[in-house]
């Protein structure tokens, strides 16, 4: 191996600029598959990034009718009640619901000192913290106490926290402090981590969902049930639990049978599905893009292979007459066509990571003003070790490919036409 | 006996077929010193060729040290050519970006030889030409006789049955032609090694102890050249 190392080396220190411009082609073709797989990544992180993928979680709204039925006009409004919220507990019919949280909303004003804004209330239950996997901050989120005794307490988002504090002050010190929302003090219990990719003009607070509904005099009204499940991975399985469901809420509210219109379901594991299939369709993009770059790469090996391989044809006529096997031939072009390519490939796919880099000190975790929110464009641009590895094997296969017809050629040749070819 | 050949039969065909060998007969014993004599195209380059098997032949039968040589794939004819044939050429056929020892050690890496024993043996070869200090130069920092000894060291360096010179002397002034055919003679003399020489010129031959005649493809007059005064030149060496 090493004297096959040496004979490579002294012929690649011959021919400098042919060398300088194979392995720029190649190292050039990784160069911009990786650097375009990072910028690929960057763009897809941010983008799951502000989805939240694999979230097994669904989320359903009460509508209006969409028929006519025994009596009543259509465009009824209908509303959850506890029938059906119960039945999802029932797991003789509904076994793949895990935890169940019927929620209720509304808008008020929330003054903390000097401080003012309008605020989005959310009335929930302790389980919404596992189903919308809500992280504290600091303090805890609402328990079962507050729901019992109808406490007046809120848990409140880490960016609202820190406008209401002003930048760079601990957000936990507002837990166990007093904020007054609408006509009432609430007691702050906890800070949640808020999504920082859903801006919003206003506050978002969570309060436990029987104060607010006593509170702003909502009845027995539910406008909106969040629940976690497990299985119900398929769309036919999603799709079976929405019919299902649909009908025992039909039936319980007299409206037709067949009435789409009373429930709108969100299932967030289904949409985050297709967003999984669009984000497999952009990666598969960049990887034949990246490819197609890396493939200019191995013709102009290839290409530089033959054209060496034609002019050492004399020499290769010299090592045939002094017992130099056609296999040994062939050995030393496809060598020498692999380690052209590994050695560039190597270092283009060091110098595409450096790109990927650069991206993220310029581009990365910088957000995007859109109007209302601030989205993050660009998060991480890196290609994974799994990815380099597969790059790497990549570039051997390219590189014997490369070498393979050249060296086919080479072999073929007669030694006593090698011996009479031009030198 | 070393060679044979029986009825050996060669046609090119580049278009309009050509008879080059018209049926061949020749034997070689061990430790001969011999030149193939002819005009260009008598054939004797072809005949050179069979013998060294870079090429094939149609017809015919040739025997190397009582093996047959037919219709070898090319991974045993390089074997062949490895273990029993030595090669020098007019235009010495060394490789410009190896170094003379370099050269040298090449038959036997591909015999498998070990790095550092080859490069023993390829120095004990170039000291015994007398080229041990320009080991480490480049084929283009030498003068023809030296490029030609290296070829020779390159020839010797295998232990082979025969060694093939093809017009070894065809590049070089007469005197180093002179120096290279003595070199030739005393390896015959002194280590019994069974030459073969193709030339045309008589000076040449005229240092072998048989010279064969080739004229249109076969082989004519056979002469035993002991004396070495076949030439009129041959008693002041070779002319140019």
């Amino acid at each position: 191996m090493r004297d096959t190392f040496h004979e490579i080396f002294s012929t690649l220190r011959q021919n400098k600029l042919r060398t300088a411009l194979t392995g720029f082609s190649v190292a050039w073709g990784i160069f911009l598959l990786i650097a375009l797989l990072g910028a690929g990544n960057g763009v897809l992180n941010a983008l799951l990034g502000n989805t939240g993928m694999m979230d097994t979680s669904m989320s359903m709204s009460s509508g209006y009718t969409d028929k006519a039925y025994a009596g009543y006009q259509k465009g009824r409004y209908i509303s959850f009640n506890s029938k059906d919220v119960d039945i999802l507990h029932d797991e003789s019919i509904f076994e793949m619901v895990d935890d169940v949280s019927p929620t209720l909303s509304q808008f008020d004003s929330l003054y903390v000192g000097d401080y003012y804004t309008n605020c989005y209330m959310t009335g929930a239950y302790p389980v919404l913290k596992d189903i919308n996997k809500i992280e504290m901050v600091s303090g805890r989120f609402l328990n079962s106490t507050d729901i019992k005794e109808n406490r007046k307490s809120i848990v409140i988002g880490s960016l609202d926290a820190e406008s209401i504090l002003g930048k760079g002050n601990n957000v936990s010190s507002l837990v166990g402090t007093w904020v007054r929302l609408g006509q009432f003090s609430y007691k702050v219990v906890g800070i949640f981590k808020s999504d920082e990719s859903m801006g919003a003009s206003y506050a978002t607070v969570y309060v436990p969902f029987t104060t607010l509904s006593t509170i702003y005099m909502k009845g027995n009204d539910i406008p909106r049930i969040l629940f976690s499940f497990h299985g119900m991975e398929t769309e036919e399985e999603s799709d079976a639990f929405e019919a299902k469901y649909l009908k025992f809420v039909n039936n319980n509210h007299f409206t037709a049978p067949d009435d789409t219109g009373t429930v709108y379901f969100w299932n967030r594991l289904q949409s985050s599905r297709q967003i999984g299939k669009v984000v497999k369709i952009i990666r598969t993009a960049l990887w034949i893009l990246g490819l197609l770059c890396l493939i200019s790469g191995i013709v102009g090996i290839s290409n530089i292979m033959l054209i060496t391989v034609k002019e050492r044809t004399h020499e290769f006529g010299i090592r045939k007459a002094i017992g130099a096997k056609p296999a040994s031939i062939m050995k030393l072009i496809i060598t020498e066509s692999v380690v052209i390519t590994a050695f560039f490939g190597y270092l283009g796919m060091i110098l595409g990571l450096v790109a990927n880099q650069v991206m993220d000190v310029t581009m990365s975790d910088k957000p995007i003003d859109a109007g209302i929110a601030q989205v993050t464009m660009f998060v991480n641009p890196y290609v994974g070790v799994d990815v380099a590895v597969k790059a790497t094997i990549l570039l051997i296969v390219a590189g014997t490919l490369a070498g393979m017809i050249p060296a086919w050629k080479a072999s073929k040749v007669k030694p006593i036409e090698a011996l009479r070819a031009e030198r | 006996m070393l060679i044979q050949l029986e009825d050996i039969n060669k046609t090119y065909d580049n278009g309009q077929p050509l008879h080059v060998l018209k049926g061949v007969n020749l034997s070689i014993e061990e430790g001969e010193f011999v030149s193939i004599m002819g005009a260009s195209g008598s054939g004797k380059s072809t005949l050179l060729n069979i013998l060294g098997i870079l090429d094939t032949y149609d017809s015919g039968n040739y025997y190397l040290g009582g093996t047959l040589i037919k219709d070898l794939s090319e991974t045993q004819a390089a074997d062949y050519r490895n273990r029993m044939i030595g090669f020098i050429f007019q235009s010495y056929n060394l490789i410009g970006f190896k170094t003379a020892v370099e050269n040298v050690e090449l038959p036997l890496f591909y015999q498998g030889v070990p790095r550092r024993r080859r490069h023993e043996m390829a120095m004990d070869y170039l000291d015994k030409l007398g080229l041990k200090d320009w080991a480490g130069h480049y084929p283009n920092e030498m003068s023809g006789g030296q490029k030609q000894r290296v070829a020779i060291a390159r020839a010797l360096i295998t232990k082979p049955k025969i060694i093939l010179a093809d017009e070894p002397t065809g590049a070089l002034d007469s005197k180093t032609s002179v120096d290279i055919m003595n070199l030739l003679s005393t390896l015959n003399r002194e280590e019994k090694m069974t030459i073969i020489v193709v030339t045309h010129e008589s000076g040449v031959a005229n240092v072998t102890n048989k010279i064969v005649h080739i004229r249109d493809g076969v082989i004519g007059e056979i002469e035993q050249n002991i004396r070495h005064d076949s030439s009129p030149f041959g008693a002041d060496g070779i002319m140019k």
